[in-house]
């Protein structure tokens, strides 16, 4: 995948596994840093074409509720 | 015999069990000689229900015989990917997290199932929580394809739904699919697997993955056989708040109808502009496409948005999701995650909020400019998966991220897509196209997958297992 530019240190993904409450073995972290970089990359290119008032696909039509 | 009896499709074993020339209890017995004379060399089952199996078929037995036929999948011996829960029987999601794991009610699914008459062999294996890779720290050994138990990846995660019907273990089975679970193994397993529109069928009681885009769907040796199960499972459920209450069209009734002047859109960009296919898949897919051209369908190549802008919505709104239904487990019993899926699933937990929404909105632009593009075309059709199935070895973890599939974009989209085999290479592995329909259009994409399968030769080819 293109546009791994960003390559987050291992105290950065430290700090944020530790945020998320896991705690990942010291071999795995080199590995896991390639996987937060690719993550990262894919989240700074969604934001194209984005106008201030598009909703999310997860928006749904409220359904009227009867007991 | 048994061979030719599990060999049959399920079509054809209908007919038969209407008219009374098969017996359910023969045709019941005949897969469970076989799942236990063979399934130790693909491992596709988990949990045989083989007492129960032989009470249900008794039972259908004496219902027919009283003209009491409820249909095609009357008598029909199914299986389950142990993803799908059912009311007694255990449910594992091929996890040992959940290896005592008894649901206490049927998914919808199989409520509809054994309302069509439907005959449950047992439960399938997967991969792990549908979206693990396989790994010896599991509780089964993973799931081996038929057309070469030694070398071949069944793809995922639908692994044993896949394995189980090319292999002649099940008629037909459900798999569900949130990136291509259903596709990518009844590709690489040489079957027809389909992805009915998000919100078609229930995902209640469906151990879930992503809610945004999980679906269930039918995986059998036909599109036939695809559109006969489907008929029985469609439709609204209110207990499935992604449930669409449309009306359920009849799937099998056009199958024989024309082709002719259908107009078909041919997607070649995503694969040309990312890893490009095997030159053996390449020449399938075009092979297939004079196939669809000689029906007299009108095809046009069609582009849509590159394969990595529907990839980064799907990876960051799947792994978000997946962590948020996974957290609490992965944080109190984290070992019970095989290695695999361990290293797979932690990735969720740090995707930010504001990424999670950004992706979401951008879904809602890739949706309606997908609906747009279909108003000039009955159907897209394009490559399933790269090549044909790979070795079986220790995944690397690591490659989930790396690559786009070509599954997932119809995730994303919410559109109904079909798997089907589209001939061998050269180790007598299966290649597949994918036709890919409108929202709530699957009458035209099984259409299409019958027209073709009726006017190729590769129905008639089955692995050789015995």
């Amino acid at each position: 995948m293109a546009d791994n530019a960003h390559q987050p240190s291992e105290q950065e993904v430290t700090l944020m596994l530790k945020r998320a409450g896991v705690t990942l073995p010291a071999e795995q972290l080199e590995k896991f840093c390639a996987v937060v970089a690719r993550l990262e990359a894919a989240a700074r290119r969604l934001r194209k074409d984005l106008k201030r008032a598009d909703e999310p696909a997860s928006v749904f039509p409220i359904r009227r509720w009867s007991p | 015999m048994t061979g030719e009896l599990c060999y049959l499709s399920i079509a054809e074993a209908g007919s038969l069990l209407k008219s009374r020339q098969l017996s359910p209890v023969e045709l019941t017995n005949a897969f469970l000689d076989r799942i236990e004379a063979i399934d130790s060399r693909i491992h596709s089952f988990v949990l045989v229900t083989r007492e129960e199996a032989l009470r249900q078929a008794k039972a259908v037995e004496i219902e027919i015989a009283s003209n009491r036929y409820r249909g095609p999948l009357h008598g029909i011996p199914i299986g389950l990917k142990d993803l799908i829960e059912t009311a007694g029987i255990r449910t594992t999601a091929h996890s040992k997290v959940l290896i005592d794991h008894i649901p206490a009610e049927d998914a919808t699914v199989v409520s509809r199932l054994k309302e069509a008459g439907s005959i449950l062999l047992g439960k399938l294996g997967c991969l792990e929580f549908a979206h693990g890779s396989p790994s010896p720290d599991q509780a089964w050994p993973a799931v081996r394809n038929p057309w070469n138990p030694e070398h071949g990846f069944t793809g995922g995660s639908s692994t044993g739904s896949a394995s189980a019907v090319a292999a002649g273990l099940v008629m037909g089975a459900l798999g569900t699919d949130t990136g291509g679970s259903i596709r990518n193994p009844a590709s690489f397993c040489g079957i027809a697997g389909l992805m009915p529109t998000y919100g078609r069928i229930s995902r209640k009681g469906v151990i879930p993955y992503s809610f945004s885009l999980d679906h269930c769907g039918p995986m059998a040796w036909t599109a036939e056989d695809c559109a006969i199960m489907l008929q029985a499972i469609a439709g609204y459920d209110p207990d499935d708040p992604g449930s669409a209450n449309l009306p359920v069209t009849d799937y099998t009734a056009g199958l024989n109808m024309e082709t002719r002047g259908m107009r078909i859109g041919v997607v070649r960009h995503f694969y040309e502009s990312h890893l490009p296919p095997e030159d053996e898949t390449r020449r399938a897919f075009e092979g297939a496409l004079q196939e669809l051209t000689k029906l007299g369908a009108v095809l046009e190549e069609v582009k849509l948005r590159e394969l990595e802008d529907y990839d980064d919505c799907k990876v960051i709104i799947a792994e978000a999701e997946f962590f948020a239904v996974h957290e609490k487990d992965l944080l109190e019993k984290y070992q019970d995650y095989g290695a695999n899926l361990r290293f797979r699933a932690v990735p969720g937990g740090l995707i930010r909020a504001v990424d999670y929404i950004q992706a979401q909105r951008q879904r809602a632009k890739l949706v309606a400019e997908m609906q747009t593009l279909f108003a000039g075309y009955d159907a897209m059709v394009t490559l399933c998966t790269y090549g044909p199935a790979p070795k079986m070895s220790a995944d690397e973890p690591t490659h989930f991220f790396q690559r786009p599939n070509l599954t997932a974009v119809f995730n994303v989209t919410g559109n109904p897509a079909i798997s089907i085999c589209t001939g061998f290479d050269r180790m007598d592995l299966p290649l597949a196209m994918q036709i890919v329909g409108k929202p709530f259009d699957e009458a035209t994409i099984l259409r299409i997958a019958h027209a073709y399968e009726q006017a190729t030769p590769w129905r008639r080819q089955r692995p050789c297992l015995g």
